[in-house]
């Protein structure tokens, strides 16, 4: 059995676990944070609850349209989790745009505790369906994320020294 | 000093902080495209397409394939990936959310 690689990152918030967990659970909110910078984030079919599916559309002013299809497996107030897979707008799972060697499921588990008067967070993101070559570029991309840039910085540098 | 030593990375780094420019080197990812079949995946216009193609060139970043009335563009051997470009989106995914996330419950944190 492959060993799959995971995905860690925490960070201690000021605010309530009760505020924190509402970021995530309400679709209001959680559209409001959690689309790359400059896009904005729009449910389009589906309801954000669990055991429900939701297909949403992240939109950039410039680049394409990008489409998730999300399971949500919890929502409680100390665990969020969920399947998530880049899909069409139909909702057929697809690989991203213009990528085409990625896993094809990654499973998001968010914990919520009270820590110091706020909230310690944890993410954990996990391939859950996926083929060799998928699974190896996201490994690649734990790789990269010493300095997230410093993969590209040795790359430039390696392309000049050429 | 209107002559840097840096200036290649200069025009590599400018060219990757544009999300448009980004898109455009993940689709010659995928293969080489002509301007119209780059402008039709995007919402923006051909002269500005051609804007894009035109700085990611001089950062040496895709080329010119030398033949064809269309002339499409293509990924220069020994630039930087694009592979490489969406796995760096991908490892910032996290840290950029989570740092949005704190300035959202920062802003919205008098609101009752």
């Amino acid at each position: 059995m492959t060993d799959v690689p995971v995905f860690m990152i925490a960070r201690q918030f000021a605010a309530s676990p009760q505020r924190v967990y509402q970021a995530w659970a309400d679709p209001v909110q959680m559209a409001a944070w959690s689309g790359p910078q400059g896009s904005s984030v729009e449910i389009l079919s589906g309801e954000q609850a669990e055991g429900q599916s939701t297909i949403s559309r992240t939109s950039s002013p410039e680049g394409p349209d990008m489409y998730s299809l999300c399971l949500w497996r919890e929502l409680k107030p100390d665990s969020v989790v969920w399947e998530q897979s880049f899909c069409t707008p139909e909702g057929e799972k697809c690989p991203p745009p213009f990528f085409d060697t990625w896993p094809v499921t990654l499973l998001t588990e968010v914990d919520l505790e009270p820590r110091d008067g706020g909230t310690f967070l944890t993410l954990k993101w996990t391939p859950i369906e996926y083929d060799e070559a998928g699974l190896a570029k996201f490994a690649e991309m734990m790789a990269s994320m010493t300095g997230g840039w410093g993969g590209s910085f040795d790359k430039l540098e390696e392309w000049l020294a050429q | 000093m209107d002559e840097s030593p840096d200036l290649p990375l200069d025009l590599a780094f400018a060219a990757l902080a544009d999300p448009t420019r980004r898109a455009i080197l993940r689709q010659l990812s995928a293969g080489e495209a002509s301007v119209t079949d780059i402008a039709g995946r995007l919402p923006i216009s051909q002269p500005a397409v051609s804007r894009h193609l035109r700085l990611l060139e001089e950062a040496g970043l895709i080329e010119t394939a030398p033949r064809g009335q269309l002339r499409p563009r293509r990924l220069r051997a020994g630039g930087l990936s694009a592979a490489r470009t969406f796995l760096d989106e991908m490892a910032r995914y996290w840290p950029d959310r989570l740092d949005a996330l704190a300035a959202f419950l920062d802003e919205t944190k008098d609101q009752p």
